[in-house]
């Protein structure tokens, strides 16, 4: 989890492989669709997950994202990568119900009575889990990680935790590729600081 | 408190790729009923864009006659001035409404920059550039009223060419759920404005750099405002309330 930049890196066969994928979506195969949810969705619930901290919420918003990129899919340019565009949705999802949420704590206070969550009916079956060796140190990282600023938060799980370039990151975030930079770097330190205390952080930043 | 932290901060690279459960019901009833789309042509986006700026424009370059001093001016200067704000109309344009190869959405941070850039040189061009002809070049007289009379016409010509541009630009990028929607807008509101300011170079009949800096200038950078504000609220508008 140091410092890369591995867009670059990662195949540009994948990129292709889920281009016409999305070619294939858009003319209107189902299978298409199928088999681009299994390839994205565990890494878009990643990002979300660490974005609300919560897994609960960011399963409902994982639905919500691949909803939204149904109805926009006629949006979808023919052969280009979908990942950032998928990440740009959920970001977007997430700032919609981050925005919700606080509403609906303001219509709370005012007459008293709790606001009904929508149902979310999942039925469809669960990808093969990653290997989950410590839930409780995910538990504190995610925690940790739930601390920071929301754009800190974003810069660090787009460029840190999910390998995407910083020009990559800019271009899901809508910001320059200087901001995630400082943003990332800022926003690991201060989770270096808040994981393994103040001296390990000054030595990582020393380094 | 170290090795724990370090395998706490290790844990978080378990987020690159997290257990998800299937696509639901409503989702895959949406996909199982729907019809084959058509992806989208940015480059036919841009040609929306670019012909709804260019309708007003082009209305009043068939309407009025050019300026009277337009034969009078530099063939030099007269070419490259006009290179320079039609420049100044592409490239923003295009960065707010291409995306860069291999994406699915347009870069908001380099049309952003392409609107503060052509803002600027656009406006100091004018302030530093212009060119008048003795005698012939009509200049306003020297006093706070006409110098605004006179700027509020020509950044009100730009306003009917950036609003239908930041309209069509909302028209044709609703579907993108894109971030950075005020540097996108901003971009193609300074666009118009150059071309408005292209167009005001063969009609408008009033000379002076204050004028041609602050006014025929003043119009990108009205435009570029204009654009930022209202592509997000055009955008948001279109968006549907509450979940989904």
């Amino acid at each position: 989890m140091g410092e890369r930049g591995q867009a670059g890196e990662r195949p540009d066969a994948e990129a292709a492989a889920l281009a016409a994928l999305m070619a294939r979506y858009c003319a209107g195969e189902a299978q298409a669709f199928r088999e681009i949810y299994s390839a994205l969705a565990p890494r878009i619930l990643g990002y979300l997950a660490g974005l609300v901290g919560d897994k609960a919420t960011a399963e409902d918003l994982l639905q919500l994202t691949f909803m939204k990129l149904h109805q926009s899919r006629a949006a979808y340019v023919k052969g280009a990568n979908p990942v950032p565009w998928l990440y740009t949705i959920a970001y977007r999802t997430c700032l919609d119900e981050l925005r919700r949420r606080k509403r609906a704590r303001v219509r709370l206070s005012s007459d008293g009575s709790l606001p009904r969550e929508p149902e979310v009916d999942i039925t469809g079956s669960a990808e093969p889990a990653a290997p989950v060796t410590d839930e409780a140190a995910i538990a504190r990282g995610m925690a940790a990680l739930a601390t920071l600023p929301e754009p800190l938060r974003q810069a660090v799980l787009l460029t840190k935790i999910h390998g995407h370039s910083s020009a990559e990151a800019a271009s899901i975030a809508g910001t320059t590729a200087g901001a995630i930079k400082v943003r990332a770097h800022r926003g690991y330190v201060a989770l270096r600081r808040k994981l393994l205390g103040p001296t390990a952080a000054a030595e990582w930043v020393a380094s | 408190m170290t090795d724990s932290g370090d395998n706490d901060l290790a844990s978080l690279r378990l987020l690159q790729a997290t257990m998800a459960p299937g696509p639901s019901a409503d989702l895959m009833a949406a996909v199982e009923d729907m019809r084959p789309v058509r992806p989208r042509v940015p480059l036919r986006s841009l040609l929306i864009v670019a012909a709804a700026a260019a309708v007003f424009p082009v209305v009043a370059m068939a309407l009025y006659p050019l300026r009277r001093d337009l034969g009078a001016l530099p063939k030099l200067w007269v070419g490259a001035v006009g290179a320079l704000w039609l420049a100044g109309f592409l490239i923003p344009l295009a960065f707010a409404i291409l995306p860069p190869a291999g994406q699915v959405l347009p870069n908001s941070a380099r049309a952003g920059r392409s609107a503060v850039l052509a803002g600027i040189t656009l406006v100091l061009v004018g302030l530093l550039f212009t060119v008048d002809a003795p005698g012939v070049t009509l200049l306003p007289p020297a006093t706070w009223s006409a110098f605004v009379h006179f700027w509020w016409h020509c950044v009100s010509f730009s306003l009917k060419v950036s609003i239908p541009a930041v309209v069509a630009a909302a028209f044709v990028l609703r579907r993108l759920k894109i971030a950075g929607l005020a540097r996108l807008g901003a971009a193609v509101g300074a666009a118009a404005g150059a071309l408005s300011g292209l167009a005001l170079h063969g009609l408008c009949p009033i000379g002076g750099a204050a004028h041609v800096g602050l006014a025929h200038g003043g119009g990108v950078v009205i435009g570029g405002l204009l654009g930022a504000l209202w592509l997000p609220l055009l955008i948001g508008l279109t968006q549907p309330r509450g979940r989904g």
